[in-house]
């Protein structure tokens, strides 16, 4: 062999070996897939915000909020809510103490609980069940996100604040626990309202009180076999709302969520209270004119301390001054004996009041002495409330009672209570004051004539 | 005087046949254990919360896989309920882009979920176990809360130190939820039989489901993930070489973080928040 047939051979071999060598680890090639990014070009779509602006109205009166119940919420992020009130006229006040829940509704037009965290005391529920039975309205507010004991005052309405949440995957703002509403019952709560968005909200029980809707693509958490949800339900005047967070500064811009908020604040102001004895001496708006018997000065003068301490602006009229026509539309308190047909007047007739033969109110005879009279009359134009006794003591202790919210075991109504008690005239009443409510003297509960 | 070379070139004529094989076959040996290398199967470890620490030190690794011809084939070993959205999408984007190269296999060990799925579907197929944790497609965030304001703070903007507002925060949230989600959708394709939808409702399925779903490929071991890879290399007889001790780094006890209390996601600052792809345990 020549050398040029030995490189040629050379060359051969080494090319075999490495051919060997590769197939010894290779069998194939590898071919990429064909790798594409995916798609960046998202977009979420957001509601249109609806535009809004705030009415002011006049209007005097307060609204209550209940801090008593370790409320889960911050007051500061919800000032736009507290604005619509203020722009109605309606200041916003806070309980702390369930123990004076009934004196602060007795002075309010609307009660708000927003997250309760603790439960409400049977004796706090009936204080509230009275408040709305006399046509003060309720604003429930419950947040699935934290835990509440709302239901505990729900129920007492015949709602409740289901568990879970409600989201959507299709229509929200922006996040699938964001669900947008748009089916509203026909009711004022709606008006100007296209759309609402909540923020973790919850479904309330029953469904055929519900006013807000889900649509067919929202789901609960919690309850898979319904196909419908409320997250906002009325009954009467007690509204129970599950979500707090769409009246929150940061999220009440969306979609409808500010003018349905406003429409919250005008159904909270336009609640109708029948006023009743209990709530004294919060019976009346504006100024009141306290006309009295010469024998009761003592007692007008501390009744309108009593009132001055309260806020409440009161005169106290002379005799025969009442009825002049400046006072016509004031209202009144009246402070007098069983048979001053003089102030008494037509408002005897209204209370089923009789002093002949025997003195008696709706037909129940009293003791002329020893008993008391406390009544309200409600006109169209003013409001009259009488106070009568033939004594002094007698008149102190009645007062007493019905600024210390103690004639439960007197009244005969809302409107009317009746003292009859020789022991109430025998001990020595605690004078008429209002800066501390002090122990009433027992005095004899008249039967209802019911 | 005879020449010295004499005796060695009558030896060469005699038996330069076999000579010149053996000269060839020893040098071609040689040659070929420089030009064709036994084929190696690097495989990386993801077995950690994930956070932009660890995204380095993966993409670190990715990037040797790639440069380095010897490794024909990755296997990625996922044990992770995911972590911070950023260093998740990293970890994606560093496979996405040696995918192009090399093929990857996934072999999920207990759990691929949240942004370990994310990285996870940029292989090119992936293997896990009947009881294996995949899915959990989302974000987990908490929304930005109002700064306060202080006197001695400056700043030239009302959303310098808070990000965006909260709604508009929860939009970016849903954005990148968004994002996830297309990405599986597309680098799943024709093999997912979920509808997008109920992926977007972020439920973790058990390893047999995700094979039924088309979230995984094939229910398999660790062997069956290197036999993949080797297959879709078109590789034999290859070796499987740890890439990160190839590269020298000391080789860390990994902390397996499996499950994660939500009340550990902390922001990074005060006021501007995180966003998670991780798996996380409630409380009862």
């Amino acid at each position: 062999m020549n050398g040029k047939k030995h490189v040629k051979l050379f060359v051969a071999l080494v090319l075999l070996v490495l051919a060997a060598h590769a197939l010894l680890y290779y069998r194939g090639v590898y071919v990429p897939p064909k790798t594409v990014l995916h798609n960046l070009d998202i977009s979420v779509p957001e509601a249109p915000v609806q535009e809004f602006r705030e009415k002011f109205a006049q209007g005097d009166g307060m609204v209550l909020v209940d801090r008593a119940h370790d409320n889960a919420f911050d007051e500061r992020n919800f000032s736009g809510f507290f604005s619509s009130l203020a722009s109605k006229g309606y200041r916003v006040e806070y309980v702390a103490d369930g123990n004076l829940l009934e004196d602060k509704l007795a002075e309010a037009s609307a009660f708000v609980s927003i997250q309760s965290v603790k439960a409400f005391q049977e004796q706090e529920i009936v204080v509230v069940q009275r408040f709305a039975s006399r046509g003060g309205r309720i604003l429930l507010i419950a947040d699935p996100e934290k835990s509440h004991q709302a239901n505990s005052l729900a129920t007492a309405f015949d709602l409740f604040f289901e568990s879970g949440y409600l989201y959507d995957f299709g229509e929200n703002d922006g996040n699938f626990r964001y669900p947008y509403f748009s089916q509203f019952a026909g009711n004022a709560l709606f008006k100007g309202v296209k759309k609402l968005a909540f923020y973790i909200a919850c479904s309330v029980a029953p469904n055929e009180k519900g006013i807000v809707f889900s649509s067919k693509g929202t789901k609960s958490t919690a309850i898979e076999s319904r196909a419908s949800f409320s997250p906002v339900a009325l009954n009467g005047g007690v509204l129970a709302l599950c979500d707090q967070t769409f009246l929150s500064d940061q999220f009440n811009e969306s979609a409808g969520n500010k003018q349905f908020a406003s429409n919250l604040a005008q159904w909270l102001v336009s609640a109708n209270k029948r006023p009743s004895l209990r709530d004294f001496p919060y019976l009346f708006r504006g100024r009141v004119d306290i006309v009295y018997s010469p024998k009761f000065l003592r007692v007008a003068l501390a009744l309108k301390g009593l009132l001055d301490g309260k806020g409440l602006e009161a005169n106290v009229v002379a005799p025969g001054q009442g009825q002049g026509p400046a006072s016509a539309a004031a209202n009144q308190i009246i402070v007098t004996d069983f048979g001053s047909k003089n102030l008494v007047g037509e408002n005897a007739a209204a209370i089923g009041l009789t002093t002949e033969p025997a003195l008696s109110v709706n037909g129940i005879e009293l003791d002329h002495e020893g008993s008391g009279i406390v009544a309200l009359v409600l006109g169209k134009e003013k409001n009259v409330l009488l106070f009568l006794a033939e004594k002094e003591a007698v008149m102190q202790t009645i007062i007493t009672h019905a600024n210390q919210r103690s004639l439960d075991s007197f009244l005969l109504n809302d409107g009317l209570a009746v003292f009859a008690s020789k022991e109430a005239v025998q001990e020595k009443p605690q004078p008429v004051s209002g800066a501390q409510p002090q122990q009433p003297p027992a005095a004899q509960p008249v039967p209802s004539s019911k | 005087m005879e020449n010295s070379w004499e005796p060695v070139k009558r030896f060469w004529r005699r038996h330069s046949l076999p000579l010149t094989m053996a000269l060839a076959l020893a040098f071609g040996l040689v040659l070929a254990s420089y030009l064709v290398p036994q084929p190696v199967i690097g495989t990386l470890d993801l077995k950690a919360e994930i956070n932009s620490a660890f995204a380095e030190d993966f993409s670190e690794q990715v990037r040797f896989a790639r440069e380095n011809p010897e490794i024909k084939a990755v296997v990625v070993r996922v044990n992770s309920p995911g972590g911070e959205a950023a260093a998740s999408e990293d970890l994606y984007l560093s496979l996405l882009e040696l995918r192009k190269a090399k093929p990857v296999v996934v072999e999920v060990e207990q759990i691929a979920a949240s942004g370990a799925y994310y990285a996870s579907v940029a292989a090119n197929y992936v293997v896990a176990k009947p009881s294996s944790d995949i899915g959990g497609v989302g974000v987990i965030s908490s929304l930005p809360e109002p700064e306060e304001v202080g006197e001695n703070k400056i700043i030239t903007g009302p959303f310098k130190g808070q990000r965006t507002g909260k709604r508009h925060y929860a939009r970016q949230v849903e954005l990148i939820k968004e994002s996830f989600l297309n990405a599986v959708v597309e680098q799943r394709q024709g093999r997912l039989k979920l509808p997008k939808e109920v992926i977007a409702e972020a439920q973790v399925y058990k390893g047999m489901e995700a094979v039924k779903y088309g979230l995984v490929d094939e229910i398999g071991s660790g062997i069956r993930a290197l036999e993949k890879a080797a297959e879709l290399a078109g590789i034999v007889h290859y070796r499987v070489r740890d890439v990160s001790e190839w590269m020298g780094k000391k080789k860390q006890g990994v902390q397996v973080v499996l499950f994660v209390d939500e009340n550990q996601l902390s922001p990074k600052t005060n006021t501007v928040p995180a966003n998670y792809f991780l798996y996380v345990e409630h409380e009862g």
